[in-house]
């Protein structure tokens, strides 16, 4: 049985049917990981064997789970050498629901250290390489999980987004990560960066395998205080739904991005008008705005966060850290510290209520925003240095919705002039992923995301 | 962008001493000008009038969260567990440096 290119449901089927065992699905990936990896790097660590013993929906799938992850047993860094050798002692709530669900832990994944960065080049573990083409950046944080899905190292991944960490790397690579909800997925166990945005979200080759694993992942933690009481709805059934949608674009959203994503963009805007959905002009905030409170408020997290490394309890001391975390710890620390705290945390809050404010005013003229997700395609390794403030402004676009913690996906709409991947944005209101797996299952229906997805893992066959 | 906050030597080493990092002194004048840039950027919040503004320290409007501290015990490690991590172990406790 070829298994090449075969979606997580896909999978789930062949199993059910038993024309592929447990154990071939898992030698099939292990295998193909192994290889590919070497050209890649999307892996920090790979597992030997499966070792699940619950049955349940995702018996038999393995998955591959970004490096930030605590997974009892099984080494987690973050992709720092402060934690280069932590075994942790207990299992993050995610991963303790895939595994209740049956899944099978594949390999952790690289990512920017601490899931600082939008290149994956700040890991202590090397860089990971773009599927699409090696000599470019996958995208980050989540670059290893989108490059491993990418190459069908692995038919699904787990990311983390804090200001666009899942979205970023998935346009990058070409295909389908959602950002849910801030508090929709518990964080518990997941390695705090910035701990007021941080969301964990599945990445995946079609929109249903995105769907099911978010079922499996979301709702209330007792052990997340920030995790929502608010109820998980069977996205499956909401997604194929026949519905019209009242879609927003910002224009504010398009300045400045490259000419081939506006194409591309504007294209599919035309497609979702025949499908039969209604697209309005919607104004939004400047995203210039949402950087500079991303940046205060995440940096101001991040040096607290990072503040339990003293090397005493478990890892290594604060001389393993890279310069971009001790960049990032001390700015925190400037910003929180005697006499500043007004002029830039409380500020940063203030405008964050302003961000959300104008969010939910917005969504009530409209069901979802769409919009470009980065303004240039995968850039050309090396390049990241040319841009200034650190990369930040990769994710000008990913960062209002971090902001704001409202739902957003990145599906890839096309290929640009370097036949590059080109992701498009869909932003929804606060606890309504349902709306957004319900347009992205149109458009995959409708246009099959452009064949991207299948061109993207063509070579690795 | 314009650069309006200059930070001196001596900031970033009081900045370095709060954060308890260790840097080098090659580095010093690298993070002096990126902790400088990042400040001048985050100026434009100032454009906003916020001055009826509430501030927001969460996204999802939750409030009163409570947890029975002492009810569940699954997450209970054991001595081992705790200290399995720890590069410094003396009798099964973390040793830590001499406070007086």
């Amino acid at each position: 049985m070829d298994l090449f290119g075969k979606t997580i449901t896909d999978l789930q089927s062949l199993i059910k049917d038993k024309k592929v065992s447990p154990p071939e699905v898992w030698e099939y990936f292990a295998q193909r990981s192994k290889t590919l990896n070497q050209d890649i790097n999307a892996y920090v660590t790979l597992l030997d064997k499966p070792n699940n013993t619950n049955l349940g929906e995702l018996s038999g799938i393995p998955i591959a789970v970004k490096d930030n992850y605590c997974t009892e047993g099984v080494r987690t860094t973050a992709s720092s050498k402060v934690l280069d050798d932590f075994v942790p002692p207990y299992e993050s709530t995610v991963t303790s629901k895939l595994k209740f669900a049956g899944y099978e832990l594949l390999g952790k994944t690289n990512m920017d250290a601490w899931a600082h960065g939008a290149s994956t080049e700040t890991s202590d573990y090397g860089l990971t390489k773009n599927p699409w083409n090696l000599d470019r950046y996958p995208g980050g944080s989540s670059g290893g999980s989108a490059a491993a899905v990418a190459a069908y190292m692995a038919p699904g991944a787990i990311g983390s987004d804090t200001g666009g960490s899942i979205r970023h790397p998935s346009a990058w690579c070409g295909i389908v990560g959602l950002k849910p909800t801030y508090g929709r997925v518990s964080r518990y166990g997941v390695i705090a960066m910035g701990s007021s945005f941080d969301c964990p979200g599945p990445m995946t080759q079609s929109v249903e395998d995105n769907a099911m694993l978010l079922q499996i992942m979301a709702g209330k933690d007792p052990y997340d205080a920030t995790s929502s009481p608010v109820a998980v709805p069977d996205y499956r059934s909401e997604m194929k739904k026949k519905r019209k949608l009242k879609i927003g674009i910002a224009r504010e959203y398009l300045k400045g991005v490259e000419p081939d994503i506006q194409t591309a963009f504007e294209n599919m805007v035309e497609v979702i008008k025949k499908m039969g959905h209604e697209v309005v002009d919607v104004s939004l905030m400047s995203p210039e705005y949402s950087i500079s409170v991303y940046t205060i408020a995440q940096r101001a997290e991040v040096s607290s966060n990072l503040g339990r490394y003293d090397g005493i309890r478990y890892a290594n001391n604060r001389d393993f850290f890279g310069q971009e975390a001790k960049r990032r710890i001390m700015l925190g620390t400037y910003t929180l510290s005697h006499g500043y705290y007004d002029a830039f945390y409380k500020k940063a809050q203030k405008v964050r209520t302003l961000i959300k404010n104008n969010f939910k005013k917005t969504f009530e003229d409209a069901n979802l925003i769409i919009g470009p997700n980065t303004p240039v395609t995968a850039l050309k390794v090396g390049e990241f240095e040319k841009y200034p403030f650190f990369g930040e402004l990769m994710d000008q676009l990913n960062e209002p919705a971090s902001a704001a913690g409202i739902p957003a996906m990145s599906i890839p709409i096309g290929l640009d002039s370097r036949n590059l991947p080109i992701g498009m944005q869909i932003m929804g209101n606060y606890f309504d992923e349902a709306s957004i797996f319900n347009l992205a299952y149109q458009i995959e229906q409708e246009t099959k995301f452009f064949d991207v997805i299948k061109k993207g893992r063509e070579k690795y066959k | 962008m314009p650069k309006t906050v200059d930070l001196s030597k001596e900031d970033v080493l009081h900045i370095a001493k709060l954060a308890n990092l260790p840097i080098s002194e090659k580095n010093i004048e690298k993070y002096q000008k990126d902790l400088s840039e990042t400040i001048s950027f985050v100026e434009n919040l100032d454009e906003l009038d916020i001055s009826k503004t509430e501030a927001s320290s969460h996204t999802t409007d939750l409030q009163n969260v409570f947890f029975e501290d002492g009810t569940k015990e699954t997450r209970k490690f054991t001595q081992e567990q705790a200290t399995q991590n720890a590069k410094n172990i003396k009798n099964g406790q973390f040793v830590v440096k001499r406070l007086m």
